[in-house]
């Protein structure tokens, strides 16, 4: 019974049958993807036209908002010129400085800056942004004294527009008997921030 | 007549018959040596309908055919002894069988030709089939998607922009609102300047928040599921490399408008990396907006930022305050000469100092000057004041080991000093353990 039932041309349909059940399931299966596939084509395609629309939405919307703050936009970089310049502008700050003690400076409340002096510039983080060393020595009254020290404490504030610094050290020499009105003498050490244009 | 009645009761013996050995014939129908005219009888109608095959098998031997049977079943077939017409039969079978899987191999490689060829996307023998065209309406729904998520970047970062340049001055107004050394008038005036920049910053985080709620993904047919963070993050890689590609593409960067162009697409970069900025905005519940929650938004906005105001930012924070360094010193002082300052030390005596050097670097402050008391007890001033910096939140490790001491006739006794200390960030355990 073995014997026939092995006989070549039962295996051959054996076989046969074997692919035709295998090969429906997995034809199925890829039937199934294709269908799916061509549905999904086709609602793709309408989903295209609505995302062109929201693209052009979003494009209007822009260009309506950019008109509203074009003028802001351009107040606020040339506020960031100003206070992160790029290059060292050295002879721009110095120009700053004198412009600040002369404004201050009165007969009751002296502010003279006796020397001023400026070293090499030099990048810091990786190169993002440069330092420009600066010596001042200065000679004022106390009061004058606390408007130098906040003009470096709040320069880089974009509405101020006062070029950005950073007090690295201050060396003050108080006069032995002071009297109201005197002045005294300090040197200050600082850092003006700028852009390094290389970056 | 009797006689012919008789039978003689004769035994009949039928001679003898050497007994042969039954005839072991093998059943093989051999039309073929028929006579051609005969009409098949049934047994052969049925041998042929079953095939021979059973009984070659089983090797029946073959009974003569009586003549009723021979009736009944026709003319009793001619067997033959070789069994070319069976095996042609099974050859014909073996034929037919393999025909029929040769058939259904054929169909099957047919089928799954026609499905490789429609689903496989790198076929393109007769032109974009099902496969390619479902890889180009989604790679077309993403390129699309990516140019309105472009559009809406570009929006935002206009507010971003406007949010930096308010946090600016909002930043400025709160430092200055805790500056001990701020008058009562313009401490006022920046509490005014404060609500106004709260007020701006509002109108820009709900506009900001209309643009980051909504997500950077949209929805697509995809062949293994996809997480919505993934998609998410899909998109905005897709958006980047996008916007990397316009900056690429700009023309001469010596071109003003062109700078500006690469410094907004830097800009909207930074705005897609910062997913935690974009999902605290989106977070945000804009009826309650303190002042914690606008400073929050503006650290995240700074955050890894390599642009202008993220670096003006980075280096305002971390400058020191020299005004609330020398307030803090004078305070200090104040809890041991009482009348520091008045400028009754020639008259009274007490703490003057005559020489400050402050050392941002080092962190480290130097101060220097006289001390005078009329007692004796001026080495006692100088550990008192010490003691107050070392207790004091802003000073620790004051040092000075050297004391010496004058006695003027009639103007008490006078002694120099030379404190040196650091500014103190964070907690000293030495801060509590001074009385």
């Amino acid at each position: 019974m073995n014997t026939d039932f092995l006989k070549k041309s039962n295996i051959y349909l054996i076989i046969a049958m074997i692919v035709i059940v295998v090969g429906g399931l997995m034809s199925y299966a890829q039937w199934q993807d294709y269908m799916a596939r061509q549905s999904a084509v086709s609602d793709n395609m309408l989903r295209v036209s609505g995302l062109q629309q929201e693209l052009e939405k979003a494009g209007t919307e822009y260009e309506s908002m950019r008109g509203t703050y074009q003028a802001e936009q351009e107040k606020f970089q040339a506020q960031i010129l100003k206070v992160l310049p790029e290059g060292e502008q050295y002879t721009q700050f110095t120009r700053d400085l004198d412009e600040f003690f002369d404004k201050n400076f009165t007969s009751r409340n002296a502010f003279v800056a006796s020397s001023a002096r400026f070293g090499q510039g030099m990048v810091a983080e990786g190169g993002a942004y440069a330092v420009l060393p600066v010596s001042l020595s200065v000679e004022s009254s106390k009061e004058n004294f606390y408007k130098f020290l906040r003009l470096a404490e709040e320069s880089g504030t974009l509405a101020e527009g006062q070029r950005l610094m950073d007090i690295q050290s201050i060396r003050i020499s108080l006069p032995e008997n002071p009297s109201a009105g005197d002045t005294f003498t300090y040197t200050v050490n600082l850092n003006a921030y700028y852009r390094n244009v290389t970056k | 007549m009797e006689n012919q009645n008789k039978i003689p009761v004769t035994p009949q013996v039928a001679p003898p018959v050497a007994v042969q050995p039954p005839v072991q014939k093998v059943f093989k129908l051999d039309v073929e040596n028929g006579s051609g005219n005969e009409k098949p009888s049934m047994l052969q109608t049925l041998m042929k309908a079953s095939g021979s095959v059973f009984m070659e098998k089983m090797n029946v031997p073959v009974q003569p055919v009586s003549d009723i049977t021979k009736s009944v079943l026709g003319p009793r077939p001619t067997l033959g002894a070789n069994s070319t017409f069976i095996r042609q039969i099974e050859e014909r079978r073996n034929r037919k069988s393999l025909r029929i899987l040769i058939g259904t191999l054929l169909v099957a490689v047919l089928v799954f030709g026609y499905f490789k060829l429609a689903l496989s996307p790198d076929v393109t023998i007769f032109g974009p089939n099902i496969a390619t065209r479902f890889e180009e309406s989604n790679q077309e729904i993403k390129q699309i998607q990516t140019q309105v998520n472009e559009q809406y970047f570009r929006t935002a970062r206009l507010h971003l922009d406007r949010l930096s340049q308010l946090g600016d001055g909002f930043r400025f107004h709160t430092a200055l609102a805790s500056s001990a050394t701020l008058s009562a008038v313009e401490r006022a005036e920046s509490d005014g300047e404060l609500n106004r920049l709260r007020g701006e910053m509002k109108n820009s985080l709900v506009a900001l928040k209309s643009v980051f709620i909504r997500p950077l993904a949209v929805p697509m047919y995809s062949n293994s599921p996809r997480t919505p963070a993934k998609a998410e993050g899909e998109f905005a890689d897709a958006l980047r490399a996008h916007l990397l590609q316009r900056k690429n593409e700009l023309g001469d960067l010596r071109d003003e408008a062109v700078i500006v162009e690469q410094r907004y697409l830097d800009s909207m970069i930074k705005a897609v990396d910062n997913a935690p900025l974009r999902r605290t905005i989106a977070d945000l519940d804009l009826d309650v907006l303190t002042g914690e929650k606008i400073t929050e938004v503006l650290s995240l906005l700074q955050q890894g930022g390599g642009d202008d105001l993220s670096i003006i930012s980075r280096i305002k924070e971390g400058r020191i305050r020299w005004t609330e360094i020398i307030a803090s010193i004078e305070s200090v002082t104040r809890q041991v000469d009482a009348l520091y300052g008045q400028g009754l030390f020639d008259e009274i005596g007490g703490i003057r100092y005559t020489d400050y050097d402050f050392d941002r670097t080092t962190g480290q402050v130097t101060v220097s000057g006289l001390t005078k008391t009329e007692d004796s007890k001026t080495f006692s001033l100088i550990a008192n004041l010490i003691d107050r910096f070392e207790k004091s939140s802003g000073f620790k490790d004051i040092e000075m080991r050297s004391f010496s001491k004058s006695a003027a006739e009639g103007a008490g006794f006078s002694s120099s000093l030379r404190l040196t200390f650091y500014l103190q960030s964070g907690d000293d355990v030495r801060d509590e353990r001074i009385p």
